[in-house]
């Protein structure tokens, strides 16, 4: 609508209102004379006008306030009950509203419920109630929520605090769609198991239905609310038994409230209720599960309860459901109790042999050696421990049940150190760890074959699984509520929840190298590439810097942020640069704290004490350390120690750097990579039909490889794993006559050679900057400087017809691109030129051996492609490259173009055609792990394309543990 | 004064976080005091809280008030981002789902209620900000800021008279707005 228009509507409207409400239809009828769109406008805005309405009444604060006072609780949120503190609620309904809260004695959450007092009237029966919620608790089985105190308040507010379940309630999970067989029947199992206890104990559930059943984000199940429906029976009922408390509790009726759909036979009836009522519940809730629908619906109360009394449920399934289970649920809805299943560990046996047929296992929990049990109970628990017992490998399920001890009533008062060990997935190694801030989930990246992906495991499970869509996942890392992992891959900062579905792409970084999440929803992250430490909103968003390096004092990049308790400050490194400024940095997102706190080389995290305050953990020599550290003033407040004498890295690309494996949650699980080398670079030497034919040891930690023009030496920039400084070192083909080529300090990387072999060109940033210089490949005379300019600059390539250096520059706008260097003789004052110059990302540009073209990779179409255009006017683009694809490198003659897909794959690609070009469709000649990244040049191929030397990562161990102590600074304290 | 504003967010988000959490504060403070004692009857200032809230940090500020529209148009505009911004971090939440829900009887849910969905007035009003910015102007400072149609009309030296029709026609208009819903976008 146009200003005009809304003008005119205004008049109209404005004049109609001055009129009878009987009148202003007419009158608007007149007033727009055949003005459809107008008439309709005026009278849409009066019908509006005209409801009864408390429409924006009252000031916006004055609603905000009465929203906030209705749907926060916000009278209790903050308040103390007894020795608990009101965090916030979680949950309402008609049995009371559930607050999360703190329980300031033990230091440990609680779900807190708060009982609605007309149900809290009579004595007798909430001591009745309390009876049946403490022996159901009392059986301390894994599938029944705890209850740690019923109590009551000065004003006789009367409140249950149980045991906190983070999970959903199995109706949001049905409201979320259909469950897989698998899933359902695992959720049912539970549940049986769960019953079975009880009614050993003598405890009737009575209220079973998905509101009561929480499901715990590792698939554990937990049932909730045991003894409730003893409130809520009719008031005429608790008078009858008043005075004999010896009332068998499973003869009581069961006159269920809310909805009826659950509800059995004999409750609608208002009769005498047993054990067998809860497997008929059960039975319900397994139907809606299988069906995604219930069994017995109606409009009404009425109808559903006629239904259940009267009608036999549909057909549970199409085809897909065997006849077994269709026979399992029906037993549960005979209409007689004598009919049904007589016992819930019956049925959880029964369901559980279809669970095994379906080819799903039930969840692990249940299996997992708990608390005592009964005696009887568990068949189906002894039979599935044993079928676990069977299918664990080499994991001791004593470290597992420590675990599980910790975990499931974590946190715990109990502050003993426990320590065990977790491995890889099979044919994996771990690459890197974080755990999640509730200390339950470990987030790690893993190879198989080439391919990194990213895996989570829950703690207390056996199990990792590999989250679809993160390959080439590096530096997990997780969100404060320990529901998502934000990662780095294919250029992009992501996230992906911890539950799977589909990562969510964030930002574009470069090459990221370390994230971190705060209690405000700021992901702060490093990349590569002189960007440092950048911000970005956890929903995506304008990315902004935090602190840029100092190109003056060589400073190139920072890694490895890690924020502080307060959101606002956090830590990070700077494995580079001078001596004098290397080491841990204290700063914060608005940029104005920046201080060294250590001086040690090595990546560090904050971890929280249990007891206030906290450590920082570093690696020194060999050795995982801790000192005391304030992190409100960025200080350290105490002497370092040791907390484990040997700790490992992982290997980091480009430049190989000493990555400490370790991640602590904030409730005190420390993990720790206990090996120090257990991952090593190697060079090895392939055939093209990926035979290995050699190793060079020796010449670890080494990338950027390049040949020289006779194929007789290579040259390559090393690492000293420590300090991040790199050096470059040239070595015959076969290992032997090394020499150190660069002396310097600072870092010397990407090493070119001259067509004719004599003569190096590489970027060193000794001055700041990156910036080019030169020397004779036999490493006599200086290192001269070649070329200056404001940005970083790495060559890629120089000309077979020695006239062009091909360099990759940064540039803050364009981030990467290609330009060109004129050299020689004839170069005379030619200034250098942007050959490839976008929005995108190109890089590792090389010139095919006629110097008529150039391939390169970019990220234009949004993961990294192999390209080839016409040198150098451009032109005739070709992607030679499908599905991805980094470090083109050309065979001596040109016909043949290699590529690294993103699956670890080393692909052929057969070039044809002169003056047009022409790319065959890729072939893959071999896999391997690549000990660099995107942009580095690690591995060559000889000129006839017969043997390839490559960088790649090794294991030295095939099977290497990871370390887990769970309450790590419990020991600190004695 | 839109500039002071933009000055505030684009300069300086830190102080805008800082102003957020001050009013969000002060909001929860007054809604908490309110039940405690003044159950009969809200009487929640909109302006005395925005004052608080700014008086707490004007003076690190230095921020100056050229003259009183000034004043209540930053105010209202600051309170329409507050309740705005609030209300979208439930809708993420909701969503989102931290923590657990627990039993939602159908026969019993009481949360139900008739909320106001700041979100899709704060989009309505925006709207309406782009075919009649006086309209909007009016709904800022009566609704956000809490004028009354007297203190509005002074403010932005009008009749009372345009004040309140400005003011029917604005509600009306978002009223339907917002309860068409999704539809209308």
């Amino acid at each position: 609508m146009t200003p005009e228009q809304w003008h005119r509507v205004k008049e109209v409207f404005e004049a109609a209102l001055e009129r009878e409400p009987g009148e202003r239809s007419t009158f608007v009828g007149q007033a727009c004379a055949g003005d459809e769109l107008l008439c309709r406008e005026v009278k849409s805005l009066l019908s509006s006008h005209e409801q009864e309405s408390k429409f924006m009444e009252g000031p916006a604060a004055k609603l905000a306030a009465q929203s906030l006072v209705k749907e926060e609780g916000i009278a209790l949120v903050g308040q103390h009950l007894g020795h608990y503190q009101i965090v916030r609620e979680i949950g309402r309904g008609g049995m009371g509203v559930v607050y999360l809260a703190q329980d300031i004695s033990l230091g440990r959450s609680v779900a807190l419920k708060l009982l609605p007092t007309h149900l809290t009237g009579d004595p007798d029966r909430v001591r009745r109630f309390e009876r049946e919620a403490r022996s159901a608790s009392a059986l301390n089985h894994p599938n029944v929520c705890v209850i740690h105190a019923i109590n009551k308040t000065e004003d006789d507010l009367h409140f249950i605090a149980m045991e906190y379940v983070d999970g959903t309630t199995l109706r949001q999970r049905l409201t979320q769609g259909s469950m897989k067989l698998g899933e359902a029947l695992g959720v049912a199992v539970q549940i049986a198991a769960a019953l079975a206890a009880a009614h050993d104990a003598g405890v009737v559930h009575r209220d079973i239905k998905p509101e009561n059943i929480m499901v715990r984000t590792d698939g554990l199940v937990k049932v909730l609310d045991f003894g409730l429906a003893k409130l809520a029976e009719p008031q005429t009922l608790g008078r009858l038994t008043q005075g004999s408390a010896s009332t068998e509790p499973s003869t009581e009726t069961g006159f269920a409230m809310g909805t009826p759909r659950y509800m059995s036979p004999e409750q609608a009836r208002g009769v005498k209720v047993d054990a067998r009522a809860d497997i008929w519940s059960l039975g319900v809730v397994t139907y809606e599960m299988i069906a995604g629908r219930p069994p017995f619906a109606g409009d009404s109360a009425i109808e559903v309860m006629n239904a259940i009394l009267k009608e036999e449920p549909p057909q549970l399934g199409e085809a897909k459901v065997a006849p077994a289970l269709e026979r399992i649920v029906r037993r549960c809805l005979e209409k007689k109790p004598e009919m049904r299943f007589q016992s819930a560990s019956d049925l959880g046996f029964a369901l559980e042999a279809m669970s095994a047929a379906s080819g799903s296992r039930p969840e692990a929990a249940t299996a997992l050696p708990a608390a005592p049990e009964s005696p009887r109970k568990s068949r189906l628990l002894n039979r599935e421990r044993w079928i676990w017992l069977a299918a664990s490998v080499s994991l001791a399920l004593t470290a597992l049940g420590l675990a599980w001890a910790y975990f499931a009533r974590q946190p715990i008062a109990d502050t003993r150190v426990m320590k065990f060990s977790i491995l890889p997935p099979e044919r994996t190694s771990f690459g890197h760890l974080a755990i999640s801030p509730d200390g339950r989930w470990l987030a790690f990246t893993a190879a198989t074959g080439g391919k990194d992906q990213l895996w989570v495991r829950a703690l207390d499970s056996t199990e990792a699984k590999a989250l679809d869509g993160t390959e080439g996942a590096t530096y997990p890392f997780w969100s404060p509520e320990s529901r998502s992992i934000g990662f780095f891959a294919g250029g992009k900062l992501k996230k992906i929840e911890v539950s799977g579905g589909l990562p969510a792409t964030l930002c574009d970084v470069g090459v990221g190298t370390g994230g971190a999440w705060s209690r405000d929803g700021v992901i702060l992250f490093s990349s590569l590439g002189g960007a440092g430490l950048s911000r970005v909103s956890a929903t995506g968003g304008e990315v902004t810097s935090v602190i840029r390096p100092d190109w003056k004092r060589q400073e190139t990049d920072f890694t490895d942020p890690c924020f502080l308790p307060d959101g606002r400050h956090f830590i990070y490194s700077k494995p580079t640069g001078r001596k004098e400024d290397r080491g841990v940095y204290f700063g914060s997102l608005n940029g104005v704290v920046n201080q060294r706190v250590l001086g040690d080389e090595s990546n560090a995290v904050y971890a929280a004490s249990s007891r206030g305050g906290g450590y920082l953990l570093f690696g020194r020599e060999a050795a995982l350390m801790a000192q005391p550290f304030d992190a409100a003033h960025g200080r350290l407040t105490g002497e370092p120690f040791t907390v484990a004498a040997r700790v490992g890295a992982i290997l980091s690309s480009p430049v190989p750097l000493l990555r400490l494996s370790v991640s602590v949650s904030e409730n005190g699980v420390l993990v720790f990579d206990p090996l120090p080398d257990r991952q090593r670079n190697q060079m090895i030497w392939m055939d093209r039909g990926g035979r290995k034919v050699g190793t060079l040891d020796g010449m670890d930690n080494v990338s950027m490889l390049r040949f020289s023009p006779d194929d007789k030496r290579f040259i390559v920039s090393r690492s000293d794993l420590r300090t991040g400084g790199n050096d470059l070192w040239i070595s015959d083909v076969s290992g032997g006559n090394v020499t150190r080529f660069t002396f310097d300090p600072a870092n010397d990387v990407y090493p070119v050679w001259s067509p004719d072999g004599n003569r190096i060109v590489w970027s060193s940033n000794r001055e700041g900057l990156y910036h080019l210089y030169e020397k004779a490949a036999t490493g006599s005379g200086r290192d001269a400087l070649l070329f200056k300019s404001d940005y970083f600059k790495f060559p890629t390539d120089w000309s077979r017809d020695g006239r062009f250096i091909i360099y990759r520059q940064i540039d803050p706008k364009t981030k990467y691109d290609v330009w060109v260097l004129p050299v020689g003789p004839l170069a005379g004052d030619q200034k250098p030129f942007p050959l490839l110059q976008t929005e995108a990302n190109e890089a590792a540009a090389v010139l095919s051996p006629d110097g008529q073209w150039i391939a390169y990779t970019s990220d234009e179409l949004g993961r990294y492609e192999v390209f080839v255009q016409s040198f150098p006017k451009g032109g005739s683009k070709r992607q030679v490259s499908t599905g991805g694809g980094i470090g083109p490198h050309w065979r001596g003659d040109g016909k043949e173009l290699y590529y690294h897909a993103p699956d670890g794959k080393l692909m052929a690609v057969a070039i044809t055609g002169g003056a047009s070009f022409e790319a065959g469709a890729p072939v893959a000649l071999f896999e391997f792990r690549a000990g660099g990244n995107l942009i580095t040049p690690y591995y060559c191929v000889t000129r006839d394309g017969q043997r390839f030397l490559l960088s790649t990562i090794v294991e030295t161990q095939a099977v290497a543990p990871l370390t887990v102590v769970v309450n790590w600074t419990a020991d600190l304290m004695r | 004064m839109t500039e002071l504003l933009r000055e505030w967010s684009n300069g300086d988000r830190q102080a805008q976080e800082q102003l957020f959490r001050v009013v969000y504060n002060e909001l929860h403070r007054q809604a908490a005091r309110y039940l405690r004692h003044e159950p009969s009857g809200l009487t929640l200032q909109t302006t005395d809280l925005i004052h608080e809230a700014y008086l707490r940090l004007i003076d690190q500020r230095h921020v100056e008030w050229q003259n009183r529209l000034h004043f209540f148009a930053i105010s209202a505009q600051l309170m329409r981002r507050v309740l705005v911004d609030h209300a979208r971090r439930r809708q993420a939440a909701k969503r989102g789902g931290s923590g657990f829900r627990l039993p939602l009887e159908e026969a019993m849910d009481v949360t139900a209620g008739q909320d106001l969905d700041f979100v899709a007035l704060d989009e309505a009003l925006t709207r309406l900000a782009e075919i009649d910015p006086r309209q909007a102007q009016v709904v800022e400072l009566m609704f956000f800021s809490g004028l009354s149609v007297v203190e509005t009309a002074k403010v932005l030296e009008m009749s009372k008279r345009t004040v309140n029709r400005d003011w029917q026609v604005a509600k009306a208009w978002l009223r339907r707005e917002l309860s068409r819903g999704d539809g209308a976008k």
